[in-house]
Order: C-alpha cells, then sequence, then structure tokens
C-alpha cells in the first residue's frame, strides 16, 4: 500500500521543559479542534506530565484547571534535610541512591490524585514516557505500568527529586538522556511526527546558583535535543513539523505564577505552526493520490 | 518551484525560489544530485529566496552534503532567509553545514 492510499501515522513528542513544558497545552487543543487523531504519544519530563495527562483522557480545559488545583509552590519546598547533610556529608547526614533534596511523596501524591490507578498499557493513543536508568545513563522509555510513577520518573530532576525504582531500575527525568524523545516515533513507525520543544533563551544575566545552574541545563539540554532531531530527520521518511516554545526570561520548575505566561507562549508558537501541520499531514495522503479532508487552519 | 545553476570559477551555486516542502524536496534533490552527477562537486545553496524549508528540505540537502563530501567535495549554505536560518538552527544543522551569511564568502571558502 503507497502512502496515499492509507492516513498517516501521527506522533506527537512533548519535550522537557519543567512547568514550561505547560505550552504543549496548546499543541492539544489544536489537534482536538483539527480533529487529527494521534497515533502516539511520546513525552519527556515536564512534557510527559502534559502528554500523560491528554493520553490520560483529560481536555486542555481540565488540563489548564488541573495546573491551578494541584500545582503549588509548596510542593518543592518541602527539603529533605538529611539528604542536604548527607550531599555535604556532614554528620546525621544520609544520601543514596533514593533520596533526593526534596521529599519524593508529597510530588508523587500529586501524581496519584491525578492518575489514581491508570496504567499506561491501558491509555489510548499509546503513551511512552523517557525516563534515565541513574545508574547507567541510559534512556529508558516506559510503556506500561501505573502513568502516576511513571510520569514521577520521567520528570524527577535528580538530585532535587529522588529516583523512583520502577522494575527493578532506579530512574530519573527523561532529559538527561532525551529531552526531545523524537527518535522513539521514528523508530515505531509514525509517518507525521509533530516535536514541541521549548527553549529559555536569557536576555540578562543569570543571578544565583539556581539561575545559573537551571541556565546551564536549560541550554545542554537544547543542544541534545538538536542532535537527536538532525538524526531523526535524516532518517525518516516524512515530515517532521518541530514546534519551538521560546522564553527570554527565567522560569524556574516552582514559578507556578508564570503558568499563564506559559499558556499564552504555546498558543502563539502552535498558531504560528498549524499551517505546516496540516500541510505535513496533507502532503502525506496527496503523495499518491488526491486532497484530504482537512480543512485550512 | 524554480531552479537555476550559475558557474563561479570552479564553485556551482544553486538557486532554488520558492518553499522547500514535502513536494519541492525531491525536485531539489534531483536537481542537486545532477550537478553532482556531471563532477560539480562544490556546491554552495543560494538560499535567498527560500523563504520555507520543510524537514523533508533538510533532508535533501543532507543527502547532497553526504554525497557531496563522499565525492571530495563540499555543499554549502548561503544568504539564508532568518525563517530557514532558524529551522536550521533548531534542527542542529548548523552544527553539520557551513553556514555563509553572502554567497560571495561561501564560494570564497572554498579557497580556489
Amino acid at each position: 500500500m503507497s502512502s496515499g492510499e492509507r492516513r498517516p501515522k501521527i506522533g506527537v513528542v512533548m519535550s522537557s521543559g519543567g512547568i514550561k513544558s505547560f505550552a504543549g497545552i496548546a499543541l492539544c487543543e489544536f489537534l482536538e479542534e483539527m480533529g487529527i487523531d494521534v497515533d502516539l504519544l511520546i513525552g519527556c519530563s515536564g512534557g510527559g506530565v502534559v502528554a500523560a495527562g491528554w493520553g490520560a483522557g483529560f481536555t486542555p480545559t481540565q488540563m489548564r484547571n488541573m495546573i491551578a488545583e494541584f500545582l503549588d509552590r509548596k510542593l518543592f519546598s518541602k527539603i529533605d534535610y538529611q539528604t542536604l547533610l548527607g550531599l555535604a556529608n556532614l554528620p546525621f547526614g544520609r544520601f543514596d541512591k533514593a533520596t533526593g533534596i526534596l521529599k519524593a511523596e508529597p510530588i508523587r501524591q500529586v501524581y496519584r490524585d491525578i492518575f489514581k490507578d491508570l496504567r499506561l498499557e491501558d491509555l489510548r493513543p499509546p503513551l511512552l514516557l523517557q525516563t534515565t536508568d541513574i545508574m547507567t545513563g541510559q534512556g529508558v522509555v516506559l510503556s506500561r505500568g501505573p502513568v502516576a510513577d511513571a510520569a514521577y520518573a520521567s520528570a524527577a530532576v535528580f538530585p532535587l527529586m529522588p529516583p523512583i525504582c520502577i522494575e527493578g531500575r532506579w530512574l530519573v527525568d527523561g532529559a538527561f538522556s532525551s529531552p526531545v524523545p523524537v527518535m522513539e516515533a521514528v523508530k515505531r513507525g509514525m509517518d507525521v511526527i509533530i516535536a514541541i520543544s521549548f527553549v529559555q533563551q536569557l536576555t540578562t544575566e543569570p543571578s544565583g546558583f539556581f539561575e545559573y545552574f537551571s541556565n546551564f541545563i536549560s541550554r545542554t539540554y537544547t543542544l541534545n535535543e538538536r542532535r537527536e532531531i538532525a538524526l531523526a530527520i535524516d532518517v525518516h521518511h516524512h515530515e517532521i513539523v518541530m514546534i519551538n516554545v521560546q522564553f527570554d526570561q527565567l522560569i524556574q520548575l516552582w514559578d507556578v505564577e508564570a503558568v499563564p505566561l506559559v499558556l499564552e507562549a504555546g498558543q502563539r508558537a502552535v498558531e504560528r505552526k498549524k499551517k505546516e501541520i496540516i500541510s505535513a499531514i496533507e502532503s502525506f495522503q496527496r503523495v499518491g493520490k488526491g486532497p484530504s479532508s482537512l480543512s485550512s487552519a | 518551484m524554480e531552479i537555476k545553476a550559475e558557474q563561479r570559477e570552479k564553485v556551482t551555486v544553486v538557486i532554488p525560489i520558492g518553499e522547500v516542502d514535502t513536494f519541492t524536496a525531491s525536485q531539489v534533490a534531483d536537481f542537486l544530485g545532477s550537478q553532482l552527477s556531471a563532477g560539480k562537486t562544490r556546491l554552495v545553496a543560494d538560499l535567498s529566496q527560500v523563504d520555507y524549508m520543510s524537514s523533508a528540505g533538510l533532508r535533501a540537502l543532507l543527502a547532497t552534503l553526504k554525497e557531496a563530501r563522499h565525492q571530495g567535495g563540499d555543499f554549502r549554505l548561503a544568504a539564508v532567509h532568518d525563517e530557514v536560518e532558524q529551522v536550521l538552527e533548531l534542527s542542529g544543522f548548523t552544527g553539520i553545514f557551513q553556514v555563509f551569511p553572502t554567497v560571495e564568502a561561501a564560494v570564497a571558502s572554498f579557497g580556489l
């Protein structure tokens, strides 16, 4: 069967980006509005949380409401002082692969409250979440098990958040191995791949440890993303549409007051790419026959 | 889409005009491939008149780059439109291609 005789398989990839990843909700909204069926959802870190929410059946409006309900700055203030002492190798300190600077339980409880007992293998479209094995550094793509645990693992920014043990492996943030896991969509035979990523390009000099560290991590993730995208373009057989949401200010994980700005930035970025997304889908069908049924955005 | 080629000493400057997408990428690839088949392995793409390039277009450029280098030449990009430059940047292609602000600079970079 030629490409023109079947509809394209569509994969959506949502990259890491902390709370900046909530900008990806705009893409979910657009795809729903256009009636575009997604065959595979892949997420990493913050993008994994958004992908999990959408895959679990929440509407974009529900996701926006959940951010207001569940995202609380206090979640990121439950410091594990024993671990903090352990990092500095001080008396009464403790540090091992199950610990992190923040206490995991309040954050894991939020994921359980949202995803209940949903399992990855039950979601439609199928959802894959990118994580990283803390012992080997290798990427681990989760496709089964509790969504709540997988979403936590995918976004567990080590050493801020403790790793989680899933099927015998200690897993942390997928951004360490593949911030935008677009190759996973290539590997799984998607035809049109829509990848949304979030870039922080500061216009001012960072100040303080967290700003420097966050900026450095964000920039290195971006460079790793670009290497993976280049490889994916080389080996893919149809279009990869890249949506880039740019931020010129530092937005930390706990900057919950920045959420409205994040959502607006996502809407603007998706708006600019609507035509390209539709064209990528239609062109797959038109390379063999007449125009498809998608209307113009 | 229109594509033409101009010879500047031993460098061939290829000038595509229009959008390079799923439908036109193969035309660009074929044109560039015909230049390589004719032994013109020092290529520059003048992208000043290309204001949109999809991933299919990028793939066509990459295939040309690999073949040119395989044949002992190179394929360089010049005068890239802002929109396309952003696509090159986001897709990591600025780390693969030599990109020059002007066609003259790209031609001169071959040092012939």
